[in-house]
């Protein structure tokens, strides 16, 4: 069937009207549902990630409490050298904010297939890590996909040092049974060898920007600027 | 006049074997690959995959007739996408957990060569019903063969079943990493292939 | 504790060298990311045919590329409108296909004739918007470091598919299992391959 042109342009136009309305309505529609489902992703990655508890056995209602109680939207630290902003989580023992449990580092970067983001908990004295959380990936299934498993974070929860380290890398994310004479040894996943490694480099290129950024004073959140 | 008989029913039973879209086509494997180390993101993916392409292949039948055949491709294509971003919504709302894990894959469903090729080989040319039923059925003829595929890479390579752990697995059970990365894929879909050509051949047909 | 100074920014030319060999070999988008199979194993039968695909794909990766680029840039980001982000970006890529396949038709038909069935295997070729993902997730790419990255990506697969045409016409009369001859044999050398590019991992930082 050949048509004319103006009939072509008007139903190309109004396929893609219905159509991109559509999917926009439904959107909107389930908006306000996505948006109450990653809040309450986010909320219990906190509790994970700073171990305040078992998120699975919490309800909805303990998790935001927890988290509104001891999670402060911290300071804003900048790295002299890169510019690299961190707005820090501060983490506390308890509901009155006495003592400080960890600092949450937020990190994003390139995985293998894409974006990876996440918050890295480390101790106040900042020589060694407290917890993990990946709150998005896109590696592959089963394989890199498990960087968001105990399997890989538990070993930060249990403690990798990562004080500043003058001749090599903060931390390694090597083969399982590797030398770990100085602590900084993570076990890498087998068969997600690519994936390890951009998470090597993500992490350390964040380590070393932390390290320089805590050495600066602290700014007000948000993002003060002189 | 029985269900098998109607040219729906009949798009629907050959898609599921004698031109399965995945060892008789040969089309829509990337997915293939990426999906099948693990059971239960291969049942999803199959569900996402079914679901748009019945209804893609439904809606541009009803077009057909005005649909100018310079922009028929692009057509083709957004309504692809349209669906398969509904599908995206539908798994983010109500199994978010399962969202984070396949997420970008379910995206990459718009590409699968099986949307357009059903879109283009049978909804352009028939009614409706039949092409919805054919895109059903090219979508189970997908599952048909991916399942046995993950299920025989996941007890290979992680000794689970459906996240489940496989019993007494310490006794008998050795991990192959193989079967975990995609090369473990392509070994098994050739194998498929390969006993599939034996039974064509055998039937008198010609092999793929 | 003394901070080393920050390394001296690598040139253009240098940067864009290195996008386009790690996009072209070491994360070759066919060989580490198995997008765009199905035309690579219906169409790697012969060498002749696999050259006009393989060199229409990185045509067009390297266009909707560019194009991609800006609509994310220009109407996506100010409109926030991420979650239509799919449907535009392969609507542009099947506009390009289709806007392509009008000139040549127009201007040169023998060429149309050579090319005709490649035409609409292109645009459902997920190698093509796997780039266009690809390319917006990583971090600061401009313009023309997308517009390389597509080059590149698009060469690996010109690369990979003449790679396997080459490989698939010596086995011709070789004693493959008569069952497991076309489809079969292609998918076991194409894991075999595929093993030999992890091998690559990691030997290009970018």
């Amino acid at each position: 069937m050949t048509s004319k042109p103006w009939f072509i342009v008007a139903f190309m136009v109004g396929v893609a009207l219905v159509f991109g309305s559509a999917v926009t309505g439904i959107y909107l529609g389930a908006a306000d549902l996505l948006e109450r489902n990653s809040e309450f992703l986010r909320q219990r990655a906190l509790i994970a990630v700073f171990d305040y508890g078992d998120p699975e056995r919490l309800d909805k209602a303990a998790v935001a409490a927890l988290v509104r109680e001891r999670v402060v939207a911290g300071e804003v630290r900048t790295d002299p050298q890169t510019g690299r902003q961190f707005s820090l989580l501060k983490a506390y023992e308890d509901a009155g904010r006495t003592t400080l449990r960890a600092y949450g580092v937020p990190f994003r970067g390139m995985g293998f297939w894409g974006p990876v983001q996440g918050i890295l908990a480390v101790s106040p004295d900042l020589t060694r890590t407290l917890g993990l959380v990946i709150l998005e990936q896109a590696e592959t299934p089963g394989l890199g996909g498990r960087i968001e498993e105990p399997i890989f974070t538990e070993q930060f929860r249990a403690g990798i040092a990562i004080a500043p380290n003058p001749s090599g890398p903060v931390l390694r994310i090597a083969a399982p049974g590797s030398p770990n004479a100085d602590g900084r040894h993570v076990d890498a996943i087998s068969g997600a060898t690519q994936t390890c490694l951009a998470m090597e480099r993500l992490l350390n290129d964040h380590l070393e920007s932390l390290h320089r950024a805590m050495a600066q004073p602290a700014q007000d959140p948000p993002t003060g600027r002189p | 006049m029985g269900f098998l008989d109607s040219p729906g029913g009949k798009a629907l039973v050959l898609n599921l074997w004698r031109e399965n879209p995945v060892f008789r086509q040969v089309i829509g494997i990337c997915s293939t690959l990426a999906v099948t180390n693990l059971l239960k993101n291969t049942v999803l993916m199959c569900g996402a995959l079914t679901f748009a392409t019945a209804l893609s292949c439904a809606t541009i039948s009803v077009l057909r007739a005005y649909t100018p055949k310079q922009v028929r491709m692009m057509v083709q294509v957004l309504i692809i996408a349209a669906y398969v971003i509904v599908a995206g919504f539908a798994m983010r709302a109500w199994f978010p957990e399962v969202h984070k894990l396949i997420g970008p894959y379910v995206g990459l469903i718009i590409t699968n060569c099986i949307l357009m090729g059903r879109c283009e080989a049978f909804a352009a040319k028939n009614p409706a019903w039949p092409s919805f039923l054919d895109g059903a059925g090219a979508g189970l003829g997908y599952s048909l063969v991916l399942i046995p595929i993950a299920v025989v890479r996941e007890v290979m390579g992680f000794g689970t079943l459906f996240g489940l752990a496989l019993p007494a697995r310490e006794l008998w059970w050795h991990q192959w990493t193989i079967m975990i990365m995609p090369t473990g894929a392509f070994f098994m879909l050739a194998l498929i292939v390969w006993l599939c050509n034996h039974w064509v051949r055998r039937q008198g047909g010609t092999p793929a | 504790m003394i901070t080393p100074a920050a390394p001296a920014e690598p040139g253009l030319l240098v940067q864009s060298l290195v996008i386009l060999l790690a996009a072209a070999i070491t994360d070759n988008i066919l060989l580490t990311r198995f997008l765009g199979m199905c035309s690579f194993i219906a169409i790697s039968r012969q060498m002749k045919t696999s050259i006009g695909l393989g060199v229409a794909v990185a045509a067009t990766t390297t266009a909707t590329a560019a194009l991609n680029y800006l609509v994310h840039t220009y109407i996506v980001l100010p409109l926030k409108i991420e979650f239509l982000e799919y449907i535009l970006f392969i609507v542009v890529i099947a506009a390009f296909v289709q806007f392509v396949e009008m000139v040549i038709e127009r201007f040169s038909p023998p060429l149309y004739f050579a090319l005709g069935i490649f035409l609409p295997l292109i645009t459902v070729n997920c190698a093509i918007l796997g780039v266009s993902l690809f390319m917006i997730a990583k971090e600061g790419y401009g313009f023309w470091q997308c517009l390389v990255f597509g080059l590149g990506s698009g060469l690996g697969w010109l690369l990979a598919i003449v790679l396997m045409a080459g490989i698939r016409n010596r086995l011709k009369e070789d004693k493959v299992p008569e069952n497991l001859r076309g489809t079969g044999i292609t998918l076991i050398i194409c894991g075999i391959i595929a093993l030999g590019f992890v091998g690559f991992s990691g030997m290009i930082k970018f």
